[in-house]
């Protein structure tokens, strides 16, 4: 039953089996990765897919959390012809997916009846949640810093963090938490996810870090002092926001 | 802290956070509780749960086709130490690419071969170390056949279980569903599984899936089908100490989890 001709391992023979299931284009390929008799590969196939409704379906629900309360569950999303068509070419855990993805499924809730005026808000809160819960993609370190694949810098112009607790307890919104707020979507290796309210300046260090820059070059694009930039840079790479080899 | 019972079978389920109360209230219907996930922050209810039931550690702790980080062993011996349950789970599973980059984030199993043989004893005693407790490893079934594999799924699991004493967890609608779809009966299936090493038993339903056209794990009762292979299995299991409804969905309702334990209760004559 071996296949003794082969010169990999058979640690890296799994990483091609589990990348060939997570992939939906080397599925796809006139020549496949993987020697597998056609009936096998068609289960393969089917169990891909089965893999990857059940991932979205999974991170879908755990994400929008607080829209069920006042319109459809998001992931009855993984149910429609729409989502049937996505899964002929996702790869499971890219960024590009994840994005695909809660786009899909703000689109899918927008609809809903009444819409409350902090709506849009929210839906973009849990959109960009369900980035981090349905991004396992990471970006090689460069040497200088540059956001993590899933990491998202967004103003609101509702206070969610103090709205969010307000729709869990099921009080009345008050006009009060109409204020801007910066917030930063995050998610650690480990799988962590961290959204953070950021000041302007920590704003303006994110999104100056594009791998071109070093921390001092950094400092002087945005005229900020060098040690709070080093300072910045080291928190915002340790929520996972920002990854770095130096 | 309660203790698992002694001198007879345990039947538990797994915690559903958002069935908490409705343990509570069941307390004496459900023997133990298995954990797949950590206690939420704001989980209230978790105080008493763990004040009732003994709790088992069935939490993904890492795969053990490769070395556990020092984050992952410090993470399973914390989880332990909140839940001193008598043993501690793990799978059979390989479902990360080494570079972390794609996961399947669900039951995969390993090619069974030399190499994951040896790299799976090497990490499952670290890991059974690092938590000081004993390991059970729980099976994992596959979908489709590959070219790769050197020995059968039966072969790699008594050969791991003799070479770490650690136990096995079995789960039966697993079994089911590998012999299904290699176009097997269960018992058969079972013919070459080291049975007198089985702790635990996981038992739960399966329903109709359109992706694979086929029957899958479902958070529904479990068949009599699979609560006879259950008896079955348990007559070749002297070390058999608990068997659980193994089921954690937002969709399951406290009613077909207390139906599923007393089902589970009945067909062991509990």
């Amino acid at each position: 039953m071996s296949d003794a001709g082969s010169r990999k391992s058979d640690r890296d023979l799994q990483d091609v089996v589990i990348t060939y299931l997570a992939d939906a284009t080397l599925r796809r390929a006139p020549v496949s990765p993987l020697p597998l008799f056609p009936e096998q590969a068609q289960r393969a196939g089917k169990f891909a897919r089965f893999l990857a409704r059940r991932y979205y379906r999974d991170r879908l629900a755990r994400s929008f959390r607080y829209s069920r309360r006042f319109a459809a569950a998001a992931e009855t999303l993984v149910e429609t012809p729409a989502f049937d068509v996505f899964l002929d070419d996702c790869v499971l855990g890219s960024a590009a997916a994840a994005e695909r993805v809660g786009d899909m499924a703000v689109d899918y809730l927008k609809s809903c009846q009444s819409p409350r005026p902090w709506w849009s808000n929210l839906l973009q809160y849990e959109g960009l949640f369900f980035l981090q819960a349905a991004t396992t993609e990471s970006v090689s370190p460069a040497k200088f810093p540059q956001p993590a694949a899933s990491a998202r810098c967004r103003k609101f112009s509702w206070n969610l963090p103090d709205l969010l607790p307000e729709l869990k307890t099921g009080r009345p919104i008050s006009g009060s938490l109409r204020q801007e707020v910066v917030l930063l979507f995050s998610r650690t290796p480990q799988g962590r996810i961290y959204v953070v309210e950021v000041d302007d300046a920590t704003a303006a260090v994110f999104r100056a870090s594009d791998s071109r820059l070093s921390a001092s070059q950094i400092a002087e694009a945005i005229s900020l002092s060098p040690e709070f930039v080093q300072h910045t840079l080291a928190a915002l790479v340790q929520i996972g926001a920002l990854v770095t080899s130096s | 802290m309660p203790a698992m019972v002694e001198g007879r079978l345990s039947i538990g389920a797994f915690y559903n956070p958002h069935l908490a109360q409705a343990l509570l209230q069941a307390a004496g219907a459900v023997d133990h509780l298995s954990m797949a996930d950590p206690p939420e922050s704001d989980d209230s209810a978790f105080p008493s749960i763990r004040d009732h039931f003994p709790l088992l550690l069935h939490d993904y702790l890492g795969q053990l086709s490769d070395p556990l980080s020092q984050h992952a062993l410090a993470r399973a011996r914390h989880l332990q130490d909140v839940y001193r349950g008598p043993w501690v789970a793990e799978h059979f599973q390989c479902l990360h690419t080494q570079d972390g980059a794609r996961t399947l984030d669900y039951v995969f199993p390993p090619l069974y071969t030399e190499e994951f043989l040896s790299r799976f004893v090497a990490n499952a005693c670290v890991l059974r170390d690092a938590v000081n407790a004993p390991l059970v490893m729980e099976n994992i079934p596959g979908f489709f056949a590959l070219n790769y594999a050197q020995m059968t799924e039966a072969e790699f699991l008594r050969r791991f279980l003799d070479q770490t004493g650690c136990g096995l967890l079995l789960d039966l609608p697993h079994i089911w569903l590998a012999a299904h779809y290699s176009g097997r009966n269960a018992r058969e299936y079972l013919a070459d599984f080291p049975l007198p090493k089985v702790v635990e038993l996981h038992v739960a339903g399966v329903a109709e899936d359109r992706d694979l056209g086929g029957p899958w794990i479902a958070p529904t009762p479990p068949t009599q089908e699979i609560l006879g292979l259950a008896l079955w299995v348990a007559e070749r299991s002297p070390g058999l100490r608990a068997v659980t409804f193994d089921a954690f969905a937002i969709s399951l309702t406290a009613e077909t989890l207390l139906r599923s334990v007393e089902a589970t209760r009945a067909a062991f004559g509990l």
